[in-house]
């Protein structure tokens, strides 16, 4: 299945899992990345990490590490 | 309820993050609190009275997402909200974010305190074609709404009524509740009948929320433990993920209703920019340059024109005041102590007034622009290698006017070994204090040299990272967390109104600097220089202040400034950081014209030295009382201060011994081998440091 990182640049996904735990999952839950949610690759930082993604009509910056947990589809 | 308590209201500002909750505050209360554009402003819990009624309080809570809490700023505004100190909330909602806003709506709507919304922006969001249908929110909410700009001053005292109103009716309203699916319904109803407890309580018990799962009796854990199993079982989810679930499926499915008019989707200004500040090529030459810029402008050109203005003028108003005190028979020591004292020293450091307003007009525009929450998501990366996180680099631009409120800042970083870090890193980049000593040094020994000035910045970023590395190699710092989420605001142009108002409240803060702690030092000071320990009038050379400080002279002979001068000017810092100019001019008043007199004790390499030990040597004692408390013990005190002195020393040592074997022994060769062997020791350690875990 796909993650957040195999995305395309501003093609929408929707979010199938956030396997993320504890507190940084509740974070992104209150965030609003929720199962079921559209999100966008908007882009990557200088370095490559973090990356910037579009998601309930703001951006969000998340590490790779964490964007590897989130499955989506689409 | 009794009469004169009936009267006194108080109003809690709470929404999340960046929706404007300061700046209403500061339109309701005609006060200035700190405002910017980044999620994390406002760390603390600030108190005010509305102009037009002094009997409504307002209070300003950090933002928050939802009702547990992340960092320590937002468990400040969450215990306020939860022990019931205020009679109404005013809800703010950042009306271009309204789902994620009303996410929050959803669980104040649970608490029973009366809350009234505020749909902040509402300009902002009829400029992209969206109208927010003000009916409809207070149906789906139960709340009475309002729309408003804060920024713009419009609809806020309706707003304020409004919520007075609501305060003082009579009748507990029962607010409008959102209703999970039947299941989960079932299980919330069962847990309020079990623990007697009130909806909201019941829904974090299932959400199974520390500080609520830890009231519950010992007898009753299980059996709710159980309920709430069997549901995560069934929908595969954990408890509060489900709950987080079911708020936004309903927003979601009633947001189209709250809009009458929806906008297309086009690229927006600030994708726009952000395609080139956080290009892949472009994004770290552009900081550089906007900092260099900052530095550059406000100490020299502009900045260093001024400053020449008012050193003159001061130098006649030196000579105007000795010349009328003498005239008048003025006894020999007052006039000692108001001119070469309390003129000399106080006149030193506002001859810079100009050049610190110039510096603060930028960091106001940086703050108020949006620039800030980028330069963490491009920082990150880097920072991460010494165990911090983007986030860490926020109250770092921030101390770049003053350390205090950027060590605070510091709490919006989440994991405590974290914020230790940031907090004994931060004071490593230049204060608006320390912006006068390099200003005094640059003029007197590099005046033509466009980036002295700026290398002090560049110094402080370097050290940073260097200090970071080898608090994370000395294993100080045991945890460090693995993440970083950031929302990136919208950029704005902040306005005229906003950056000269908050230029008058800096500028106002330095002139009562200037009159309060530097006026007082200078006349200490010049008291020590006069006298010695039998208060008897002497000669500098053999005075207090003399004796002291040429047993400090030693240490600082290997620096390059082995002048007790030099020694008593960098104590005197521990007061201010502009200190150390006002005690330069004083001791030096006797020798003339000050920047012919500092080259009787420093050379080039030696002033670069010393502009490198103010900036990095400890703050003001403002700045360390600030440590102490939020480090939350001495003892962490006393090791930043002790690692902020070695580095200081080292460092100064360093770039004195390299500057003096370029400038007298031209062996330039060694520069560049020896910057290539720390090069590649720091290289090393760096490319030891991003293996990953379990690699040995």
């Amino acid at each position: 299945m796909k993650t957040l990182l195999d995305l395309e640049y501003n093609k929408a996904a929707v979010i199938k899992d956030v396997g993320v735990k504890d507190a940084t999952k509740r974070r992104l839950l209150d965030l609003g990345l929720t199962k079921g949610a559209s999100v966008v690759l908007k882009g990557k930082a200088p370095l490559g990490d973090p990356i910037l993604i579009g998601l309930r009509g703001f951006d969000l910056a998340l590490r790779k590490s964490d964007a590897a947990k989130i499955l989506v589809e689409g | 309820m009794k009469n004169e308590k009936a009267d006194k209201i108080t109003v809690a500002l709470a929404g999340n993050p960046n929706s404007g909750k300061t700046t209403l505050f500061n339109a309701l209360t005609k006060m200035r609190q700190t405002v910017g554009n980044w999620p994390g402003v406002t760390i603390e819990k600030k108190e005010g009275i509305y102009h037009k009624n002094k009997n409504v309080t307002i209070v300003d809570l950090p933002g928050i997402y939802s009702l547990t809490p992340y960092s320590l700023e937002e468990k400040i505004a969450r215990d306020f909200l939860m022990q019931n100190k205020c009679d109404v909330i005013i809800n703010i909602i950042d009306s271009t974010n309204l789902e994620r806003s009303l996410y929050l709506t959803t669980q104040l709507m649970e608490t029973g305190i009366k809350t009234v919304i505020a749909l902040n922006m509402s300009d902002e969001t009829e400029a992209k074609g969206i109208k927010i249908d003000k009916k409809r929110v207070e149906a789906l909410t139960g709340c009475k709404a309002v729309q408003i700009s804060a920024l713009k001053n419009k609809n806020i005292d309706l707003l304020l009524d409004t919520a007075v109103k609501e305060a003082q009716a009579q009748s507990q309203k029962d607010n409008k509740r959102i209703s999970f699916d039947n299941k989960v319904e079932d299980a919330v109803q069962k847990i309020m009948s079990m623990l007697n407890a009130d909806r909201f309580k019941a829904i974090k018990v299932f959400e199974r929320d520390f500080i609520y799962w830890e009231t519950i009796p010992q007898a009753k854990t299980g059996a709710i433990n159980n309920l709430i199993a069997s549901l995560e079982k069934e929908y595969n989810e954990n408890s509060n993920e489900i709950i987080v679930n079911q708020r936004y499926k309903f927003l979601e499915s009633n947001l189209p209703s709250l809009l009458i008019k929806k906008n297309t989707a086009t690229k927006t200004l600030s994708e726009k920019i952000d395609k080139i500040v956080t290009n892949k090529y472009l994004a770290f030459p552009i900081f550089a340059v906007v900092i260099w810029l900052m530095y550059f402008i406000s100490i020299q050109t502009l900045g260093g024109l001024a400053q020449k203005g008012m050193e003159t003028l001061l130098e006649r108003l030196v000579e105007a005041a000795r010349a009328a005190l003498i005239k008048n028979n003025v006894a020999d020591w007052l006039t000692g102590l108001t001119v070469d004292g309390i003129i000399t020293g106080v006149g030193a450091v506002l001859t810079f007034l100009p050049q610190i307003i110039l510096l603060f007009f930028f960091i106001s525009f940086l703050e108020g622009c949006g620039y800030m929450a980028r330069v963490a998501y491009i920082m990150d990366r880097l920072l991460r290698r010494i165990g911090l996180s983007g986030k860490s680099f926020i109250p770092m631009i921030v101390g770049c006017g003053c350390s205090v409120p950027a060590i605070m800042s510091a709490r919006t970083v989440e994991n405590n070994d974290e914020r230790r870090l940031t907090i004994m890193l931060t004071p490593f980049i230049p204060c608006s204090a320390k912006l006068p000593v390099f200003a005094l040094m640059v003029g007197a020994f590099f005046p033509d040299n466009p980036f002295v000035a700026p290398s002090m910045y560049l110094l402080g970023i370097i050290m940073v990272i260097i200090g970071g590395l080898i608090l994370k190699k000395l294993k100080i710092f045991k945890t460090h967390s693995d993440t970083f989420m950031l929302e990136l605001p919208q950029y704005r142009l902040p306005t005229a109104k906003n950056i000269l108002l908050d230029l008058w409240e800096k500028s106002k803060a330095f002139l009562i600097k200037a009159g309060t702690i530097i006026f007082l030092a200078s006349i200490i000071l010049w008291a020590l220089q006069n006298f010695n320990w039998r208060f008897q009038m002497v000669e500098a050379e053999y005075s207090l202040i003399a004796t002291i400080g040429k047993l400090l002279e030693p240490i600082f002979i290997p620096l390059g400034f082995g002048d007790w001068r030099a020694a008593v000017a960098l104590i005197s810092g521990i007061a201010a950081k502009e200190t150390v100019v006002s005690s330069l001019s004083i001791l030096l008043a006797s020798q003339g014209n000050l920047n012919a007199a500092l080259g009787t004790i420093f050379n080039g390499p030696s002033a670069y030295a010393f502009m490198a030990f103010v900036l990095l040597s400890s703050p003001c004692i403002a700045a360390l009382s600030v440590t102490r408390k939020e480090m939350g013990s001495v003892k962490w005190l006393l090791i930043t201060i002790a690692f902020q002195m070695l580095t200081a020393y080292l460092v100064s040592f360093i770039l004195y011994t390299l500057g003096s074997l370029f400038l007298f022994n031209k062996w330039i060769i060694l520069i560049p081998m020896i910057s290539a062997a720390v090069g590649i020791i720091v290289y090393a350690i760096i490319k030891n440091q991003g293996r990953p875990k379990g690699e040995k």
